[in-house]
């Protein structure tokens, strides 16, 4: 497995993907140089893709959505059935978006053929007055967070030098909202904002011990979901006052550690602009054009040397459509982004657990063709 | 003359500064003041003509939030601060049940699925623009969908889904709808959805997103019933 990033200068890691560009030119890159090189800003021989697929993974060695979920031996063989078979260069273990919460005690419902989902009837906090009591927990009693650092370490030990793996963790905003619920929080966060605030830093307090444990599996970085920085959240100001100065605190962490911040959106008009202030990432996802950008050339003039673009193949495309339409958006995407270095090719959110994989493979395949 | 010409003037300065009062309590979700402002409104107007000016200043608020000038929390408080308004109102009006633009919407979000968010916002919007909301709730088996068309003799069903693994639900209960021959504008929005997947899943309406409900129900509703 590879060292994280973080811990090589600067100018022997500009000088490596310097030098894999130009190899890249005449043969072909090993999955990490391309990697490194993308990573750099640097053209590799070809895009690198991140398929993306998560829970979809189970249906390769036939587990159902709760094991997938409970089970880390189930998840890590899932995983890496589909890193085998599908392919691609970033690996992104996670298991669900309710996976802190449910160890704050947050009750859950796991569904046999759905993602696991928080109770929403019997939410953990269920007026304002309950983010002021929410009680911070000890890592060592998190069952699910305690699972997916187990997975994570042995996925990147499987994964070694053929990829690079990435921890995930949802924002404290995201993770409060599978707490109490998105209405009832997104009222509250104008009607009583320190009391929500506190909550926030409660929860801070914990996801920065996770993401401490998930550095120290050997990951190369951690993804950073902040769902709530975009128009189906809340306005820019208010992002910036209540979740802003607590991704800032967990990103400085994830580099302390020597790894690379990413950050997953999958909202409309994500705030790109405040995200990079406060957590300057190296990577964003995207599902849809964030604030400010009305096409993918502005994307990639606005941000493009700012940051690793990684998406944004349409979910609903992949589980619906052809081969040949997938080709062809992965074509689109690549024709737009990839000058230069700097893009990742990957669905703009999980790809869809129920969908036939078929897609998931060619679009690992247009990577190597639309290049 | 004169005094009949000062008395108008003066009305649409009330007039006038009382749409701007109203409309800045809406902006700002200032319930207890809004409910004030209404009573003093109610003495010189109609219940329907204070509703209308309610109305246009959630109108303002959605067209705000349609350009991303308001927020999704802020427009919650909107809709919240609008309807507890027009329930007042509404307890003052006659009965609008015998008007031609009377529509009976059943909503919900279909089976498996526990995110309400949008339906939620829909339902209240619904409400707030006169339509009369049948709320189903979440995850709602295809057959409490059925049944409820039939008892409330609805015209629009409006269906919701934020998962890919759900929202092939949607297709079952239009299918279901159409074997059953009931005339009803069927309207579908969620995250994982697009105008093609509606088409294809047999959906009179799309609507993207909460900004774009009102419209495309309107239009649905045009649609199947011209």
């Amino acid at each position: 497995m590879i060292p994280p990033p973080g811990l090589f200068p600067e100018k022997f890691l500009d000088a490596l993907s310097g030098l894999c560009s130009l190899r890249g030119k005449v043969s072909r890159l090993t999955n990490v140089e391309r990697l490194i090189t993308t990573l750099r800003h640097r053209e590799p021989d070809r895009v690198p893709c991140c398929p993306l697929v998560i829970s979809g993974s189970r249906r390769l060695i036939g587990a159902s959505f709760p094991d997938f979920a409970l089970k880390p031996e189930t998840t890590t063989r899932a995983l890496m059935a589909a890193f085998d078979l599908i392919g691609g260069e970033v690996v992104i273990p996670m298991l669900d978006l309710s996976v802190e919460a449910s160890d704050f005690g947050q009750t859950m419902i796991y569904p046999e053929n759905s993602t696991p989902h928080p109770d929403y009837d019997h939410p953990l906090i269920t007026d304002h007055t309950g983010y002021q009591k929410l009680k911070r927990i000890n890592l060592r009693d998190a069952r699910r967070m305690h699972s997916l650092v187990e997975v994570l370490r042995i996925v990147t030990r499987q994964v070694g030098m053929k990829g690079v793996v990435s921890g995930f963790c949802f924002g404290p905003l995201g993770v409060l909202c599978m707490m109490r619920g998105a209405e009832h929080l997104f009222r509250e966060c104008i009607l009583y904002p320190t009391e929500v605030m506190a909550a926030l830093e409660t929860i801070t307090g914990v996801l920065a011990e996770f993401i401490e444990a998930q550095c120290e599996t050997g990951v190369a970085a951690i993804t950073l979901d902040t769902l709530f920085a975009s128009h189906n959240g809340l306005s820019k100001p208010l992002w910036e006052q209540m979740e802003g100065p607590f991704v800032r605190e967990l990103s400085s962490l994830i580099r302390s550690k020597g790894c690379i911040v990413g950050v997953h959106n999958c909202g409309h008009g994500s705030y790109f602009d405040s995200q990079i202030r406060f957590m300057e990432p190296q990577i964003m996802s995207f599902a849809e054009l964030p604030e400010g950008c009305n096409t993918l050339g502005e994307l990639k003039k606005r941000y493009g040397d700012q940051v690793v673009l990684m998406g944004n193949m349409n979910t609903s495309l992949l589980a619906h459509a052809g081969p040949c339409e997938v080709i062809q958006d992965a074509k689109r995407l690549i024709e737009a982004l990839a000058d230069g270095g700097g893009f990742v090719l990957a669905p703009g959110c999980e790809y869809p657990p129920n969908a036939p994989l078929e897609n998931a493979f060619v679009l690992a395949q247009a990577a190597k063709l639309c290049t | 003359m004169m005094g009949e010409q000062e008395d108008s003037v003066e009305k649409l300065a009330f007039h006038t500064q009382m749409q701007r009062r109203i409309r800045s309590a809406v902006c700002c979700h200032d319930a207890e003041t809004l409910r004030a402002l209404l009573d003093e409104c109610l003495v010189e107007k109609s219940p329907g003509e204070v509703s209308g000016i309610l109305l246009d200043a959630l109108e303002e608020q959605r067209l705000n939030f349609m350009s991303s000038a308001r927020s999704l929390p802020e427009f919650i408080l909107t809709i919240d601060t609008v309807n507890a308004a027009l329930e007042q109102m509404r307890s003052l009006e006659e009965p609008r049940k015998n008007s031609d633009a009377f529509v009976r919407i059943v909503i919900g979000v279909v089976r498996g699925d526990p995110h309400d968010l949008g339906k939620n916002i829909i339902a209240g919007l619904y409400r707030a623009y006169g339509f009369e909301v049948i709320d189903l709730g979440r995850d709602v088996h295809q057959e409490a969908f059925s049944a409820a068309l039939t008892t409330y003799d609805a015209k629009v069903l409006a269906l919701s889904a934020m998962m890919s693994t759900t929202m092939p639900a949607m297709k079952e209960i239009i299918r279901e709808v159409r074997i059953t021959g009931s005339k009803v504008a069927v309207v579908i929005g969620g995250a994982p959805l697009d105008a093609e997947i509606a088409r294809a899943y047999g959906a009179d309406g799309y609507a993207q997103s909460a900004r774009h409900a009102i419209e495309e129900t309107r239009s649905a509703i045009s649609r199947v019933f011209p």
